[in-house]
């Protein structure tokens, strides 16, 4: 054998090695690869798409244009997308003195008294309806043509003025239909939290002379925090992009009075066309989402094992 | 304060917010016993007759179900939502047995890829996907909709799966793998029926999620639309329907959900605790 047929034939047997460990580890990636296809097509392939459309000028039917900063300007500009992002604040704000403070107060309350199994149940049945059967449901109650409410109150001679077509107060009798819906499951968070926390240092601190509010604040709330810091992203993650009510009780109107963020990216890209306006929307409540849920994506993004 | 007007004003509290909670509730059950014609004429709180109500009840149904087509929605949903809570459920048991238990170069880099999709709102995924599936011609059929729903999926359903696959003991795969098993075989007879309750918590989330869902549903279908969707779609068509039928098929559409809740609620707040673990 020469030594070149010697160095060739090595480096075969070297090649073979990695061929053979690159195999091995490809089987085992193979287990990925459904999930991966998926991801790339429905998540991660739009997201840079739809950052690309950002700067793009585009109708759907003409190629885009690239028009570098105006989508985003606009969204701070023009007067409907301001509103939209006004209105999304209170969402925001709303729900979470609503659906979480409030609910953190009942679930305390709850956890003091009788009967807490069937008023439980009572706040839990609007989480088993969508959204679209919440905003169904309370469209009609508050309807000022025959809905149940004004119908109830006439009864009494109290005549309710219209509440979904006044935009001074819209968004917050919406918040309030959010809340409806979530404040169960939010409630029985807590309370699963509160029912984790030991009797001990609570009794300990009221003994010292701590009173109930003090005991609540700087014990019982500190214990609460990874069930508070879930309820709170959760909230933030779900109001920021709130679609679903706002457009099933009065397609953010009247007119756009109550357009959310998510309602305004619906109304510029699928019904105006503006697909680079609609993509700059969504990249801001992108943005929004991750500033405001950093640190639970971390938490649940950890290393383990 | 004194402690019996304490608890006094606590129960005040409860039962007040009970009423608010049941009332509109209570108000579409006295929509849909109803006929049409009865809800137009009769005063809101005024009753029908009861031997009106069987009747009333199951005319609403048949013309929610049939003339306004939600049955064919609801069968739509029903694909999608099995679809999206198994096929998610298959694929990400894949991939969380091959993460946690398989020799994976970089386990960690390869679930934060696939689980930065939950990190985006669906918003960010609209215009491309819309944009997508017309190219394919995948727009407004069952299969475009259903790889949508599968993949916003994936990413949750992966987080359980993982965190699950590290609570089963690594020595089991290994005497497995001892005993001359595949690792295709240690999938399928030991991963898959250990991780049952890992399934059981991916699907309620999927299933519930995709059958609630009115976004995607709104964008990417017409005539194949899921049930949320076409019930929107029934509100907004201006003096089309009557209000009895609009409500019984808002409550139709809600009785999948209604039972997936009810009789598995601890492994639906399960599920939600799962994430503020340690």
């Amino acid at each position: 054998m020469s030594a070149a047929a010697f160095v060739t034939v090595n480096q075969g047997i070297g090649k073979m090695k990695f061929n053979v460990k690159k195999v091995k580890g490809g089987v085992d990636t193979v287990f990925l690869i459904p999930a991966i296809i998926f991801v790339l097509i429905a998540e991660l392939v739009p997201v840079i798409y739809t950052t690309y459309l950002g700067f793009m000028q585009w109708d759907i039917i003409n190629p885009p244009k690239f028009v570098g900063i105006s989508n985003y300007i606009k969204v701070f500009t023009q007067p409907e997308l301001l509103n939209a992002l006004k209105n999304t604040l209170y969402w925001v704000v709303g729900t979470l003195i609503f659906a979480v403070g409030f609910a953190l107060f009942v679930a305390v309350l709850l956890s003091n008294v009788k009967g807490r199994v069937i008023f439980k149940s009572i706040f839990f049945i609007p989480s088993t309806l969508s959204p679209t059967v919440a905003a169904i449901v309370w469209r009609r109650t508050l309807s000022s043509q025959m809905g149940a409410l004004p119908s109830l109150l006439a009864l009494f001679g109290i005549n309710m003025h219209p509440v979904l077509t006044n935009t001074h107060i819209n968004t917050f009798v919406m918040i309030g239909v959010w809340t409806w819906q979530f404040f169960g499951i939010n409630l029985i968070l807590f309370l699963v939290g509160l029912e984790t926390i030991p009797r001990e240092p609570v009794e300990a601190a009221m003994i010292d002379g701590a009173n109930e509010r003090q005991a609540f604040l700087y014990i019982i709330v500190p214990l609460l925090r990874p069930i508070m810091l879930l309820v709170i992203a959760n909230s933030l993650i779900n109001t920021i992009r709130m679609f679903d009510i706002p457009w099933v009780m009065i397609q953010g109107g009247p007119g756009r009075a109550s357009e959310t963020l998510a309602i305004s990216l619906y109304r510029e890209s699928f019904l105006l066309f503006k697909m680079g306006l609609g993509s700059a929307i969504a990249v801001v409540i992108s943005i929004l989402t991750l500033i405001a849920s950093y640190r639970y994506i971390m938490i649940l993004g950890r290393k383990r094992g | 304060m004194d402690r019996a007007i304490k608890k006094g004003l606590t129960y005040l509290i409860l039962v007040v917010l009970s009423i608010i909670w049941v009332f509109p509730l209570v108000s579409m059950l006295v929509i849909v016993i109803k006929s049409p014609e009865e809800f137009n004429q009769l005063h809101y709180w005024k009753l029908p007759l009861i031997k009106n109500i069987p009747r009333n009840l199951i005319t609403n149904f048949l013309m929610a179900w049939r003339k306004s087509q939600i049955g064919k929605n609801f069968i739509n949903s029903l694909v999608y939502a099995f679809s999206a809570g198994i096929g998610s459920a298959i694929i990400a048991s894949l991939a969380g047995y091959s993460l946690v238990h398989l020799n994976v170069k970089k386990p960690h880099v390869w679930f934060l890829g696939i689980f930065i999709g939950n990190v985006f709102p669906f918003q960010m995924f609209l215009i491309p996907l819309y944009v997508f599936l017309n190219k394919l011609g995948l727009y407004d059929t069952r299969t475009g909709l259903i790889i949508v729903y599968v993949g916003i999926c994936i990413p949750f359903a992966l987080f359980v799966y993982r965190n699950y696959a590290y609570t089963l003991p690594k020595e089991i795969f290994d005497a497995a793998k001892v005993d001359g098993a595949s690792k295709w075989k240690a999938y399928l007879r030991i991963f898959m029926p250990m991780s049952k309750p890992a399934f059981t918590v991916v699907f309620i989330f999927q299933f519930i999620w995709t059958w609630n869902d009115l976004l995607f549903g709104l964008i990417l279908s017409e005539r194949y639309r899921p049930v949320m969707t076409a019930l929107s779609k029934l509100q907004g068509a201006r003096g089309g329907v009557p209000v009895t039928v609009l409500i019984t098929g808002a409550l139709v559409a809600s009785v999948p959900t209604i039972i997936l809740l009810l009789s598995l609620q601890k492994s639906f707040i399960r599920g939600f605790t799962l994430t503020a673990e340690k």
